[in-house]
């Protein structure tokens, strides 16, 4: 396990539309903000609000330039859907860079009408393997669940994505960005970081 | 965002996103009246200003089409007051009527459009280049780079405004408008000013050669300013090989292909424009001369690459410029880093490969193409048309009919597997185009299909049209009362205001009737049979026919259900009566219902089902039943 706190990080959460990626990248980006950095968060999506893949590029630097992250130089990728976790690091992660996925699935409509099929949970993340050793995994929905809404499942990947200890801030900087960034439910939410913390903590040690 | 805006502390940094700070720098100038049409990437302007303006003391609003909201701003800057209108690209279109005359006119106080551009067409039909519109309509456009350029640009535009008494335009671009970043707040005014119309002036364009003649020159007034706007800078230490040129968020790019190719700050030289129209000559002159190779990265069309050959010819000076035209640089979509990356490694003649994207082992990865939110009422409605056709004309929909779609969400009816639009062109032009199509003595029924906001943009001078010269077409507003794909904005169906202060509800079916439609009903979206019905009998009826179906957004229906404590309970699928026809997945193509292939049935995902209740009437086993939701609202 490496842990390697950088003054310059990127990050690329991905996940499908109505996911919340962007609330979570928002809160990333108010607490790098509060710290001096420079800081660009782009999302790409599609034309409708919901349904298809989002991608939420995340720059924290001393000065960032391209709102839109080069191919293969993501620090991190973080998936809140397998599927969606894999053809963004296939993209996006450099190579050897940290994985943190999502194992609930959600079928695209072309798998649900039986135009395509939705690859089995272990090739998907065997595919991810082979890009970088540093894969983990967690039921983020049912820890969102547990903590009392499904939704918050951003907020449990956000808490995984802080005990990767990667970010160039403290996991309290994050925690205080959720109090100030969604201020419903902050307990609802707070739990859900906290779960999805030790989830990582766990697993990594 | 609220506190943000609002926040009287110079010099703090805070996160805002690129139209945010738009709204900020229209604060931060004194802007005292705003008004916009929603329309991506550009509604966040109006929303963050509307949300502030109360408080802040201004007046801002949702227009019903970006014309009337240029008029609007327009207006208030002709009485003095600095004025901003937004509005995404296409929108400039609606509104061009308007500003093709307004520039000779001329204004008195700041007037800023900002033109929120969509290369790649993201959110949009097309990638027209607003920045031809500047230089169409001879007014100064400014091109910010970063979130912080965005929120200064909108001072500095109403500055040169007052200064030549044009509007001025500011092209944003997606990449712009959506993306967030941190932004240095600058000082707030603290003095609002009162409106003063002279009358001894007439604010028209009459004579039209004295006003075109008065336009250019206050354009030529500006000039020495126009150099010395802060987003034009050149990075240059003289030497080196090449000189980009890059305009606006290419700026960026460009900055990141030096990066990524690791070349030295002595290597290429960058002239950042931030001025794309009229150019500042003397400054992009003598970048010129400087350089045998010019490297321009724009966004759109090669906007600068002709501008800046045509300024070469003036000089007399022949350095080699590359770029779109060049094939540099592709000509359609949006540049990106690996884009201009590629063509600045040819540019120098460095090998160098855009990273190939491989998948190991055999796994391939199924598409994810957009769908709609489940539950949403488009998708009852596209479904009972269909229907409605198949049994009135007895034949496929696709053969028999011929529907016109129109601007919103249900743009996606056009693409696979929904296929519902025969044309799909610009706001109001489904009742537009149905005109034309039933006035050819088509033997089918013709359709026109839109929203309730897109109705009240564009679609309300068609369907008189229809009823004045008797075209014979139906018309399907599908209400959800809310201007969804934007992100919810109210229209006139919805009863308050951008500020939020009550209005009276127009409900589109009194439109019709007022324009002495012959046949207007209305059917809840959700009552399938009924509205299938409805639709069979307006074909059946000769004439214009309006049918309304009239269902709140799903997003905005689920909020609802949770603020009045109506829990969202999936139908159940009774797996014995199931056939696994999955007439249900194809047929309505609500996302949250899924298939299960090892049972080889239909199921619901129970966190994407927001309980309309519309699969239970459609499935042809009666195999779905019970559920509870928005259908109960
Ligand atoms: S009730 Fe049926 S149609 Fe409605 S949202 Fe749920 S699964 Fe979709
Ligand atoms: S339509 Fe009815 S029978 Fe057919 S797959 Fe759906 S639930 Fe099963």
């Amino acid at each position: 396990m490496q842990t390697s706190k950088r003054d310059e990080i990127t990050v690329a959460i991905a996940g499908v539309g109505g996911q919340g990626t962007l609330v979570a990248s928002q809160i990333i980006g108010h607490a790098a903000v509060k710290r001096g950095f420079s800081v660009r968060i782009s999302e790409t999506f599609g034309m409708s609000q919901r349904g298809g893949p989002v991608v939420s590029h995340i720059r924290i630097a001393k000065n960032v330039y391209s709102p839109l992250i080069p191919l293969m130089t993501a620090d991190v990728v973080v998936g809140f859907e397998p599927l969606e976790a894999l053809r963004a690091a296939l993209k996006f992660l450099v190579r050897g860079g940290s994985v943190i996925v999502n194992t609930r699935v959600i079928y695209p409509v072309e798998v649900n009408r039986g135009d395509a099929k939705y690859p089995k949970l272990d090739k998907i993340l065997e595919a991810l393997r082979s890009l970088t050793s540093d894969v983990v995994t967690l039921d983020a929905t049912s820890l969102a669940i547990k903590a009392g809404n499904p939704i918050a499942t951003n907020i449990v990947m956000l808490g995984a994505l802080a005990a990767l200890d990667k970010l160039p801030l403290e996991p309290e900087d994050l925690r205080e960005a959720v109090k100030e960034r969604v201020p419903r439910e902050v307990e609802v939410n707070l739990m859900a970081f906290d779960l999805g913390f030790k989830a990582i903590r766990e697993k990594r040690q | 965002m609220l506190r943000e805006l609002l926040l009287d502390a110079p010099g703090k940094k805070v996160l805002l996103l690129g139209n945010e700070a738009f709204a900020r720098g229209a604060l931060e100038a004194n802007v005292q009246v705003a008004a916009a049409y929603p329309g991506t990437p550009s509604s966040e302007i109006m929303e963050a200003l509307a949300a502030v303006a109360e408080e802040a003391g201004i007046y801002a609003e949702w227009s019903i089409n970006e014309k009337v909201a240029f008029e609007v701003a327009y207006a208030a800057a002709v009485a003095g007051l600095r004025s901003l209108c937004s509005m995404k690209h296409v929108g400039v279109n609606v509104a061009s009527d308007a500003l093709m005359v307004a520039n000779y006119a001329g204004v008195e106080g700041g007037m800023v459009i900002i033109s929120a551009d969509d290369p790649a067409g993201h959110s949009s039909q097309n990638e027209q280049d607003n920045r031809m519109f500047a230089k169409f309509a001879e007014i100064p456009c400014l091109e910010p780079a970063t979130p912080q350029e965005a929120k200064d640009s909108v001072v500095i535009a109403c500055e040169l405004s007052e200064k030549c008494k044009l509007p001025v335009m500011v092209r944003s671009l997606t990449r712009l408008s959506h993306v967030r970043g941190d932004v240095e707040l600058g000082p707030l005014p603290k003095e609002k000013k009162r409106p003063n119309l002279r009358r001894d002036i007439t604010y028209t364009g009459f004579p039209a050669p004295d006003h075109h003649k008065l336009l250019h020159d206050r354009l030529m007034n500006i000039e020495e300013d126009l150099e010395r706007v802060p987003f034009n800078k050149v990075e240059a230490k003289g030497g080196e090989k090449v000189g980009i040129v890059a305009c606006g968020v290419g700026y960026n790019y460009a900055k990141e292909a030096i990066k990524l190719l690791k070349l030295r700050e002595d290597d290429v030289a960058i002239l950042k424009l931030g001025v794309p129209y009229p150019l500042p000559k003397k400054l992009v002159s003598s970048f010129l001369r400087s350089y045998d190779r010019i490297y321009v990265v724009e966004d759109g069309f090669p906007f600068m690459e002709e501008q800046l050959k045509i300024l070469c010819y003036d000089l007399q000076i022949r350095p080699t410029i590359l770029g779109k035209l060049t094939g540099h640089l592709p000509m359609e979509g949006e540049i990106d880093p690996e884009k201009v990356v590629v063509g600045l490694a040819r540019v120098l003649g460095i090998d160098y490969k855009v990273p190939e994207i491989k998948v190991r082992g055999d796994i391939e990865l199924p598409r994810r193409t957009l769908s709609m939110c489940a539950g949403c009422a488009h998708l009852a409605t596209f479904y009972a048309i269909k229907q409605a056709v198949r049994r009135e004309m007895k034949g496929d929909p696709r053969k028999t009919s011929i529907v016109c779609g129109d601007i919103g969400c249900y743009g996606l009816g056009l693409f696979h597997p929904y296929n519902m639009f025969n044309t799909h062109i610009c706001m109001g032009a489904s009742i537009g185009c149905a005109n034309g199509f039933a006035q050819t003595g088509i033997n089918q029924p013709v359709i026109a299909y839109l929203g309730e906001s897109t109705f009240f943009h564009a679609g309300m001078p068609p369907l008189l049209n229809a009823v004045y010269n008797g075209a014979n077409v139906k018309v399907v507003v599908q209400d959800n009362i809310t201007t969804a794909m934007t992100g919810h904005q109210p229209n006139p169906a919805v009863g308050y205001t951008a500020m939020g202060k009550p209005a009276p509800i127009v409900l589109v079916e009194d439109v019709a009737k007022a324009f002495k439609v012959p046949f207007v009903r209305v059917v809840d979206a959700y009552k399938v049979d009924e509205l299938i019905e409805t639709i069979r009998e307006a074909i059946r009826t000769p004439g214009p026919a309006m049918i309304v179906a009239r269902r709140l957004c799903a997003e905005l229906a689920r909020r609802q259900a949770r603020r009045k404590g109506i829990q969202i309970v999936p139908p159940t699928i009774d797996k014995m009566k199931c056939n696994g026809c999955k007439y249900c997945i194809t047929q309505l193509l609500c996302p949250a219902l899924i298939w299960r292939e090892e049972e080889r049935k239909a199921d619901i995902d129970p966190l994407l089902c927001v309980g309309c209740r519309v699969c239970n009437q459609i499935c042809p086993q009666k195999a779905i039943t019970g559920g509870n939701g928005v259908a109960d609202l």
